[in-house]
């Protein structure tokens, strides 16, 4: 069992009103005030983020830009000692409000309630009008395990879809599939704009409206998504409100799998299959791996069946992150997909691979059961709606290409070791397959510098 | 050949030795100091600017001695080299303040000659307070002695509020060209004198130097006194009306938390300590000297209403 940090971030604007506009903000800070409490099997994080601090208003200023009188100069033109400074004193408006946070994990989620920490790992804000904060912040929550038990969540291997299980019958990569469907995967949960008469009203003299305050609908459900360990690939969690958080348990998501069940194995199989150009470190697990397999069989498809490969691809690869992102690919449908990009194999360095060592494998049994939970993600209750997309993402995009053209909606791609004498062009006669979408997949070649045991990606559509 | 031979050669001396090797010289006719100037406009302001200073009596600035030839420099190895009388013996600042305050007049005078190509390489340090804010915001949510800061905050904006009304009560006026060495430190005693050694570097169009000048001479020797040699200054250069607004809002200006919130970036606790002190003591000299400054304004414009 891995310790594991769940990492999300917060996008706040906080409106005041009339009057108390801000001049300057002298301080402004969010901390953490939480309790954390274990109860009939969950772990609940409940308590508040605070936010604090002081800031000059508006209306001083302007009273401070009358003229100089007449009076003597040396009382116009003066400071204070420091001796003198009093933040109350000096008509400073006071900034306390609290923004809720609830959370509960499975207690198997974590090994002792007293290792579950809270962090504020960064905060910063801007301030666009004298009416408005605007607030970003990074919460880190670690001393959970990223690992789950394996039998209560699956389902029997019967229930798996036969063509799926086709695809995925190396033990090898169904284990990580299904170690990766458990990372992360339950730690999707909820921030509900409930906005209560105590929340919305700040200590005197200030008042606080959230944005969302002004919202006629009184509940708006905001989804928090898990982050990984990537700085780069954030997923865009951008939150209009943290008010509670609320992780869905293991019954939300077995029933979101029943039924979402239908549309799962497309997604998986077509991100499963994408090669990240951007990976370095995974492409070179991949070369290192073919050329391993060369010694069985010259043009290789990736079927995966050597035990060797396996290995070398569940510790690789190490696609623990998928589950998520399969999820929320679900959760998002076709439209969302086009705006989302999967926070790649970059988070997963090192040390989240060195987890996927061949002693750690489960048994191949537990694969067929993880397969089946691997496929259906959890349901969300109301759909997580990205602010904006992260384009320098080429997999993404590529991705979202696939899925909007359905002439080329491709189900798996098969890995190919070029052989001497081999052309790109004879390859894709072989495989049905256009020269332009073999380059657009292996965005790293160029038609003319290929060369024998190179790797090359084939998509290979479903109905081939 | 030698720096030795070429300035003993240059200049006409029998004896050149190195005293403080490779800047002061001892001489057959005194100590000299040996500057170094790698930019030629640069070279040119400080010797005009020099010149300028020394035209009217009273004290003197440490003007380029000349070479045989008439020259105020000499070129060694496509560098200037020049010759400046030097001197050991500090001259006093409590009782002097007539001496002094000529000497500052005098330097504000001759900073206002025209800058000859140096106008776009002057500094010009504006303050803003907004980036002051950025550079707060680490630390003004801290606790323990950082509260200083945070309270601070609200005094320093006030400050520049201040500082920009003063500017423009000073209308269209600049403040002279100064060298930014300006310090007490380098006031030295020739036959009962004020004989001052001014610096190499490019000239500022602030009052910041002046303004650390009349810190050194307050903490030094108090509020009267510095009255007094502002009185001094006055009578040569103009410091009751514009200028000295001027030189009020630079004072008004809160460089110290600038200087300080810039010190505490690097995250070095020794330093944080260290520069969390000088802020407070800056601060506290810097209200003093407003003060004093603003007071003496006061007293000046009675006298004039009067």
């Amino acid at each position: 069992m891995n310790q594991s940090k769940l990492r999300f971030s917060i996008e706040e604007s906080v409106w005041l009103k009339k009057g108390q506009e801000v001049a300057e903000v002298y301080a402004l800070s969010l901390d953490p005030e939480i309790t954390i409490t274990e109860e009939s099997g969950q772990i609940s994080i409940t308590g508040a983020l605070v936010l604090s601090g002081e800031y000059e208003p508006a209306n001083t200023v302007e009273n401070e830009n009358s003229d100089m009188g007449s009076s003597s100069f040396s009382e116009q033109v003066s400071y204070r000692s420091l001796t003198q400074l009093s933040v109350k004193e000096d008509g400073l408006m006071g900034i306390k409000h609290r923004f809720p946070v609830d959370i509960t994990i499975p207690s198997y989620r974590v090994e002792r309630a007293d290792q579950i920490m809270v962090a504020v790992e960064s905060f910063d804000y801007e301030l666009p009008n004298p009416a408005c904060l605007e607030l970003s912040a990074s919460i880190c929550i670690t001393g959970i395990k990223d690992e789950r038990p394996a039998e209560p969540e699956t389902k029997p291997a019967a229930e798996v879809n036969s063509t799926e299980q086709a695809e995925y019958s190396a033990p090898g990569k169904m284990q990580a599939k299904g170690e990766s469907s458990s990372i992360f995967a339950p730690f999707q949960f909820e921030a509900r704009a409930k906005y209560s008469e105590e929340d919305s009203v700040t200590p005197e003299p200030l008042y606080f409206e959230p944005a969302e305050a002004r919202n006629p609908i009184k509940e708006t459900v905001f989804e928090f998504k898990a982050q990984g360990e990537d700085k780069e690939g954030y997923y865009d969690n951008s939150l209009h409100s943290l008010k509670s958080i609320a992780f869905q348990d293991a019954a939300d998501t077995q029933y979101a799998r029943n039924e979402e069940a239908e549309e799962t194995p497309d997604v998986q199989e077509e991100f499963e299959g994408q090669p990240n150009e951007e990976s370095s470190y995974e492409q070179q697990q991949y070369e290192e791996l073919a050329y391993e397999e060369q010694t069985y069989n010259a043009a290789y498809e990736a079927h995966y069946e050597p035990v060797s490969y396996q290995e070398s691809y569940s510790s690789s690869y190490n696609p623990n992150h998928r589950p998520q992102q399969w999820a929320e690919q679900q959760q998002w449908g076709a439209e969302q997909q086009q705006q989302w990009v999967p926070e790649h194999q970059q988070q997963w360095g090192a040390e989240q691979q060195q987890q996927w060592s061949a002693e750690q494998q489960p048994a191949a049994e537990e694969y067929a059961e993880e397969t089946v939970y691997t496929a259906p993600p959890v349901q969300q209750t109301e759909q997580e709606k990205p602010k904006k997309s992260y384009t320098q993402d080429e997999n993404a995009l590529y991705l979202t290409k696939m899925l909007d053209r359905n002439e080329e909606k491709f189900s798996k791609m098969k890995m190919y070791i070029l052989q001497r004498g081999d052309s790109l062009d004879r390859i894709c006669d072989r495989y049905d397959v256009s020269i332009n979408t073999l380059l657009r997949v292996n965005r790293s070649i160029q038609q003319d510098q290929v060369c024998a045991g190179q790797i090359i990606y084939i998509p290979v559509s479903s109905s081939r | 050949m030698d720096i030795l031979d070429i300035v003993k050669e240059e200049y006409g001396l029998r004896e050149v030795s190195w005293m403080e090797n490779p800047f002061i010289l001892l001489t057959d006719s005194g100590c000299k100091r040996i500057r170094y100037w790698a930019d030629e406009s640069l070279l040119k302001w400080h010797t005009e600017w020099r010149d300028e200073a020394g035209k009217k009596d009273g004290p003197m600035l440490d003007r380029m001695i000349r070479t045989k030839k008439g020259e105020s420099r000499i070129s060694v190895n496509k560098q200037w080299i020049t010759l400046h009388d030097s001197c050991i013996e500090p001259f006093g600042l409590l009782g002097n303040e007539k001496q002094w305050g000529a000497l500052v007049a005098k330097i504000l005078a001759a900073g206002e000659m025209e800058a000859r190509g140096l106008e776009v390489l002057a500094e010009t340090d504006e303050f803003d307070f907004q980036s002051l804010l950025e550079l707060a915001k680490p630390v003004a949510s801290s606790g323990g002695s950082f509260s200083l800061i945070r309270m601070s905050l609200t005094e320093a904006r006030k400050r520049a509020v201040q500082a920009n009304k003063l500017i423009e009560l000073a209308g269209n006026s600049v403040p002279p060209l100064l060298d930014p060495q300006l310090s007490t430190d380098s006031g030295r005693k020739v036959m009962d004198f004020l004989f001052y050694e001014a610096g190499d570097q490019m000239p500022v169009r602030t009052y910041k130097p002046l303004r650390r000048f009349l810190q050194e001479w307050i903490a030094a020797c108090g509020t009267p006194s510095l009255k007094r040699l502002l009185t001094a200054a006055d009578r040569d250069y103009p410091l009751h009306s514009e200028q000295g607004f001027l030189l009020a809002a630079e004072i008004m200006i809160p460089w110290e938390l600038k200087e300080c919130l810039l010190n505490l970036q690097g995250g070095d606790l020794e330093e944080a300590v260290s520069s969390l002190d000088r802020f407070s003591r800056e601060w506290e000299i810097n209200r003093r000297l407003l003060m004093a400054v603003t007071e003496w304004m006061d007293e000046n414009r009675k006298k004039v209403a009067l």
